[in-house]
């Protein structure tokens, strides 16, 4: 295995979005990343750099799996089976990497941090003086983020190099990979432990004052719990709130 | 803060949103408490960081959608904060604490929903103007041209991410003033003490996250976190 050339496509993996645009999304950016991995001939480059700009849109941190199996063939003159394997690759590594990481772990990795910082809050110190620690568990919770990003990225790429075409039985195994469940299920109990905490660090400090504010919270909940997902449910709380205020 | 410092600081958080790496370090509830504590105001900070992260946590970058981007716009409003002159600073004042944090939430809020116009027009820009040179480097298998498109291309969304980084800096410097005593009013109402904006959208968001997280991990893992949690609210509450 070439680690000198997977290096090299790992690091440019990194800016697979920069050159992101309405028409081919992420082509240029996987493009750039693949130069490294083009042919010598100048007849196959034309023909490898054509088939790399070609519409490309998945989720960015598992553009490796593609980037490793095009270094593996492109050389070899398996483009053409390159290129029916990134049109039938685009939509489950799409899926999958939305799943599994920006509903999964970034949303659970945002949790924890506002667990740091609700356990600050009830924190018997004055809440300056535990910042650092608040900081600390939140630095933490991006930094074991990062690492499950980072491993992934280079496996993905791995993965792509050593298997060339049979890459496509490793993203086919990512639809049904156990750790979607156990990411949803930890956010479940994420979300679980988050409220009563951050409830508990009102205590005391005069913002929300007896059962009146704790009856505004748990009602403004169930608001954000029943209220669509998407759309105009915030703006539509929002100026209900500020209109309440201004008038009420 | 000096202002190259401000837009170094307000550029890398815009790489960090999508096009490079997207290593999580701009989440707010990480990025702006740590701000507050370079610009003199950690608690601030912190608390805009926690009400943004609520607020914005379902909003997800999927396929070519634009979500409301809090990072930029906490650290566009905490930076423009800190150089504003002539602010009264409610805590000093005597004002209800919560006043800083209702400004900074006044400018902040219609900044996640703006900042994200950056993106669409950088992403705009790179279709009409840097998508041909790519293609034309590609058509003729010249792999440096396509090198120097690329280079061209990040130079480019840096230098309009400094741009617009400016301009929402400079913006928020001198409308937080203006909106101080709209903050001041706010806080200062006789329903304030019953109705604080920043723990209702705290609770509004936190909602949210209940709904997406029963609808992926089953309630009964929900109601499992919720006796947890209480339980160490618990503790917290009799810890002597």
């Amino acid at each position: 295995m070439n680690r000198a050339l997977l290096r090299r496509l790992f690091w440019r993996s990194l800016l697979v979005q920069a050159a992101w645009n309405y028409r081919g999304m992420q082509h240029l950016g996987l493009l750039w990343a693949q130069l490294p991995a083009m042919p010598e001939d100048p007849q196959a480059r034309k023909e490898a750099m054509a088939r790399a700009a070609e519409f490309y849109n998945a989720h960015p941190y598992l553009c490796g799996y593609l980037l490793g199996a095009a270094a593996k063939l492109e050389p070899t003159g398996g483009g053409e089976a390159l290129s029916r394997l990134k049109k039938a690759a685009l939509s489950p590594l799409g899926a999958v990497g939305d799943r599994l990481f920006w509903a999964g772990l970034r949303p659970m990795a945002g949790a924890v941090g506002m667990l740091a910082l609700a356990l600050l809050a009830t924190s018997p110190q004055t809440p300056r003086a535990g910042l650092p620690l608040a900081l600390g568990l939140t630095a933490l919770a991006v930094a074991a983020y990062n690492a499950i990003h980072l491993h992934w990225r280079w496996r993905a790429l791995q993965d792509g190099y050593e298997l060339g075409l049979g890459v496509a039985q490793s993203i086919r195994a990512l639809v049904s990979h156990r750790a979607l469940a156990h990411t949803g299920a930890a956010l479940a109990v994420l979300a679980g432990v988050v409220p009563p905490l951050v409830l508990a660090s009102a205590r005391g400090d005069g913002v929300v004052e007896g059962l009146g504010g704790a009856l505004v919270f748990v009602l403004a909940m169930l608001a954000g719990w029943q209220l669509p997902a998407r759309g105009s449910a915030l703006p539509l709380a929002l100026a209900g709130l500020g209109l309440m205020w201004m008038f009420m | 803060m000096h202002l190259a410092a401000a837009l170094a600081i307000s550029l890398f958080v815009y790489l960090d949103s999508w096009p490079v790496g997207q290593f999580m370090l701009g989440r707010p509830v990480l990025l702006l408490p740590l701000l507050g504590l370079l610009v003199g105001e950690p608690l601030l900070g912190l608390w805009l960081g926690l009400v943004l992260e609520l607020i914005t946590l379902r909003s997800l970058p999927m396929g070519s959608a634009l979500p409301p981007d809090p990072a930029l716009a906490g650290a566009w409003t905490l930076l423009g904060i800190s150089r504003a002159t002539g602010l009264a600073q409610g805590n000093a004042q005597g004002a209800p604490h919560w006043t800083p944090v209702l400004l900074a939430l006044l400018i902040a809020l219609p900044l996640c929903w703006a900042a994200p116009w950056l993106t669409w027009a950088q992403r705009r820009i790179n279709g009409a103007l840097w998508r041909p040179r790519f293609l034309l480097a590609a058509e003729a298998g010249d792999v440096r041209a396509c090198g120097r498109a690329m280079g061209a291309t990040f130079t480019q969304t840096l230098l309009l991410g400094a741009l617009a980084s400016l301009a929402a800096i400079l913006v928020v410097e001198h409308a937080a003033p203006l909106l101080e005593p709209l903050a001041l009013r706010l806080s200062g109402h006789r329903l304030a003490g019953l109705l604080p904006l920043p723990w209702a959208l705290l609770a509004f968001s936190l909602g949210g996250l209940w709904r997406h997280a029963a609808g992926r991990g089953g309630n009964h893992r929900l109601w499992m976190g919720l006796a947890l949690g209480t339980v160490l609210a618990l503790l917290m509450a009799v810890r002597p």
